[in-house]
């Protein structure tokens, strides 16, 4: 952001820069102190991967080895299933975040009416602060084979109920449903803030040349937010390796039954230290899932930027 | 901006240095910390555990902050608390719960042969049978808790059913048996039983033994010839298909509730008078809490186990910089039934009242109230109203009469099959919740888990152990 003033002003004094950005540098320090302090210091605990880590000897202490432990994950005979959801997965929650959220946001910036702006607003934000843990037990009251509600429904209509937590086929669906319904109030905010700072003379150019409110949807609207929707789009990619552990472990109840569909990356994390409690993996697969998640980041940047070099993120 | 720059560096350098440098150890005064599972939200636990520091404090001259965390959320807590590497000097931990062997593996516990000989009086009060099963690669690493270390099946099961049917399952010597029981219970209210399976207590009543625990691959008859162990995976066996078979037909037969996840169902539905099976101890009844009467009865023969022996120790972190002190408060914890009683049952007249010299009533449970078995020897304690009141005689005479496992002592070392382990793991994970409901193609379903075990390197596991297992004859003969 520095380095981009600077270039709009270049004829500034050096000393008048940083008093007149004093006030940004200042707002932006308690974000920089907090990535500072868990984002970069905790970085040299990578080096856990590449040790036999042993609490009483330390970080440093431990004895060196190399890439074992990167050897552990992709050696596991689950490692195929859990790429293979993982990346499936992530890939689905990046298309569907992309369509949903932006046609709610378009949605909310043709209500005319600021309360009921505020209200629908209030009322897509909500999941997103949930835990898991509540949502799981909100869904068992959905799903629970006695006395699930949709096992109640389906008895009443005279049909059999459905032992939800051990059929693998519905899951997928399912846990593509939750991600949406819980993620999708923070990015319509996003792309709703995005939508209002579209200059609003554009619109009624549109009109009197007579473009009817849908075709200006698609000729003004999603072309004008193309920047922030590819922007979150290569910042979702790049945590492609990454899965949400507690969709996929409290929302299945860990069943053991969905654990074809329910098993990724994170999930796999937490099996290995429970049976193992080697941290030295966990580490290493962590570390995996940066590398990866770097690499692509840099690569979609790279792409984009040969199509459309004024969408890229930097 | 320099001077932005410079003020985050002199930040970041500060933090580093308070993250690297050791806290200053001061010393006059100091307090050790013992982490356990309990009840952090009884109201009265501040006075509680202030007097029982100051007790200490008088006997030892240093005071004990107690530390008790939520059982299930126990193992979660310490994991971070130990790898976090903090300054702290017992905690409690137990093959399932802040896992024993893990944690020795990783070195965070102290060794404690060379401090047991400082304390005669705690090392006199267990066996050398009791000590050696404690111990990892040679060293003891825990102080068991004096309590029920013999293993064996109970059933606990709502008494209006017990009083009828009981000699049903008098009769039953292992879990299969126990149909008639359940199918007598089923006439009177069908779909009602609940069965949750303690899985290493069920192996038991078969006389067979987990090595690794937690229903990995990996097992023997603890009845085998010393000289002679031979390690099966136990779900290879003809033995875990009749199992499975028979789960599965009591559900066909209507005596459980048939869909996962099994154990939320009963908490909600109708369904709420479980039969459990768990493991048999004098005096169980007291510490379990339904709504309505129970009856509790043993399947099956007791045995001495090593996951028996160590279910309840108490570490000295390998942090603690008073490990002397440490075994020394353990000691007189262990031995001095005063203060056993005051953490247990709390201060007299407003946490219980005495009934006989033995015998005590709760009064205020919500004020104070610890688990028994958690952090001193069970033997010395008051006995609650209701009670036998020769419960611990019983306790006692059930852990000598057991019959010692071919493998007491055995500790296996997972780290050389650690992705085996790790593999079927998931395995069970996958298989093992289907058919312990009893639903689904029991047949195909093991056929299943077995080609997937071969995958997974279970074979693999079993040689290992059976090498272990091995070397520990030759070494220990």
């Amino acid at each position: 952001m520095i380095q981009k003033n600077k270039n709009i002003t270049p004829v500034r004094k050096k000393k008048k820069l940083i008093t007149m950005q004093m006030q940004f540098l200042l707002l932006a320090l308690p974000a920089v102190i907090l990535i500072f302090v868990f984002n970069y210091l905790p970085m040299s605990g990578i080096v856990i991967a590449f040790k036999n880590f042993k609490f009483s000897r330390g970080i440093f202490g431990s004895e060196w080895v190399g890439l074992e432990n990167f050897k552990f994950f992709f050696k596991s005979s689950d490692a195929f299933r859990v790429i293979r959801n993982t990346l499936t997965y992530n890939f689905c929650f990046i298309v569907a975040d992309m369509i949903f959220p932006v046609a709610f946001a378009i949605f909310l910036s043709n209500i005319r009416k600021k309360f009921a702006v505020k209200g629908y607003q209030t009322a897509i934000f909500l999941p997103y602060f949930l835990s898991w843990v509540v949502i799981s037990y909100m869904t068992l009251s959905f799903f629970d084979y006695n006395s699930g509600m949709f096992n109640m429904i389906l008895q009443k209509c005279g049909k059999a109920p459905v032992s939800w937590y051990s059929e693998t086929k519905y899951w997928p669906f399912i846990f593509i449903i939750f991600h949406v319904w819980k993620n999708i109030g923070y990015k319509t905010l996003v792309y709703y803030a995005s939508i209002l700072g579209i200059d609003t003379s554009i619109y009624e150019a549109a009109k009197t040349d007579g473009c009817s409110d849908f075709r200006s949807i698609f000729h003004i609207t999603v072309p004008m937010i193309r920047g922030t929707i590819i922007m979150l789009a290569i910042l979702q990619v790049g945590s492609i390796f990454r899965a949400d552990f507690g969709l996929f472990y409290q929302l299945s109840q860990n069943s053991g039954a969905l654990i074809n569909v329910s098993d990724v990356v994170d999930t796999y994390i937490f099996r290995t230290l429970m049976v193992t409690g080697n941290t030295s993996v966990s580490a290493a697969v962590g570390v995996v899932q940066s590398v990866v998640g770097l690499i692509l980041v840099l690569l979609t940047n790279y792409i984009v930027g040969r199509i459309d070099s004024d969408s890229t993120l930097f | 901006m320099k001077k932005i720059v410079s003020i985050l560096l002199a930040a970041s350098c500060m933090l580093a240095a308070a993250a690297l440098l050791p806290g200053c150890n001061r010393q006059e005064e100091y307090t050790l910390k013992w982490y356990f599972p309990g009840n952090p939200t009884k109201t009265d636990n501040k006075e509680v555990y202030a007097a029982a520091s100051n007790m200490i404090k008088e006997k030892l001259g240093f005071g004990v902050e107690f530390i008790p965390f939520e059982l299930g959320s126990y193992s979660e807590k310490m994991k971070m608390i130990i790898s976090s590497g903090e300054d702290f000097d017992i905690c409690w931990t137990s093959p399932n719960f802040n896992d024993y062997k893990l944690n020795v593996a990783n070195e965070a516990f102290f060794p404690l042969d060379g401090l047991l000989e400082t304390t005669p009086d705690l090392k006199n009060l267990l066996s050398d049978d009791i000590w050696d099963a404690t111990r990892v690669q040679g060293e003891i690493y825990g102080v068991p808790t004096q309590q029920i270390m013999a293993r064996s099946l109970a059933v606990i099961t709502p008494k209006m059913f017990y009083d009828r049917y009981g000699d049903l399952l008098t009769k039953a010597d292992n879990f299969e048996e126990l149909g008639g029981y359940l199918a007598a219970c089923t006439q009177e209210k069908p779909n009602y039983a609940h069965l949750n399976i303690s899985w290493g207590d069920m192996l038991l009543s078969y006389h067979m033994e987990e090595i690794i625990g937690q229903k990995l691959p990996g097992a023997v008859y603890v009845t085998d010839d010393r000289n002679n162990i031979k390690v099966f995976n136990q779900y290879d066996t003809e033995w875990f298909e009749n199992v499975m078979k028979t789960r599965a037909q009591w559900t066909q037969n209507g005596y459980t509730i048939n869909a996962l996840p099994s154990s939320q169902s009963v908490k909600n539905t109708e369904y709420d008078i479980p039969i459990v099976f768990n493991t048999y101890k004098p005096g169980l009844a007291s510490e379990t809490n339904y709504s309505y009467d129970i009856a509790i009865e043993q399947v099956g023969p007791a045995y001495l186990t090593t996951s028996g022996v160590t279910a309840t120790l108490n570490a000295i972190s390998a942090t603690s910089k008073h490990p002397e002190e440490a075994i020394k408060l353990m000691e007189y914890i262990n031995t001095d039934p005063e203060i056993n009683n005051l953490l247990v049952y709390g201060i007299e007249d407003k946490h219980y009242v005495k009934v006989d010299e033995n015998t005590i009533k709760t009064i205020d449970e919500e004020g104070f109230a610890n688990f028994n078995w958690v952090l001193g020897n069970t033997f010395n304690l008051y006995v609650k109203e209701g009670v036998e009141a020769d419960c611990w005689d019983k306790t006692k005479e059930l852990n000598d009469n057991a019959t010692p496992s071919c493998l007491l002592g055995f500790s296996a070392d997972i780290t050389p099959i650690a992705l085996e382990a790790t593999n079927c793991a998931s395995v069970v994970q996958e298989y093992y919740s289907t058919l312990e409901a009893g639903i689904g193609d029991t047949d195909a379903l093991i056929a299943e888990m077995r080609e997937k075990f071969k995958t997974a390197g279970a074979d693999k596991i079993i040689e290992e152990l059976q090498r272990q297992v091995d070397e520990w004859v030759k070494n220990n003969r």
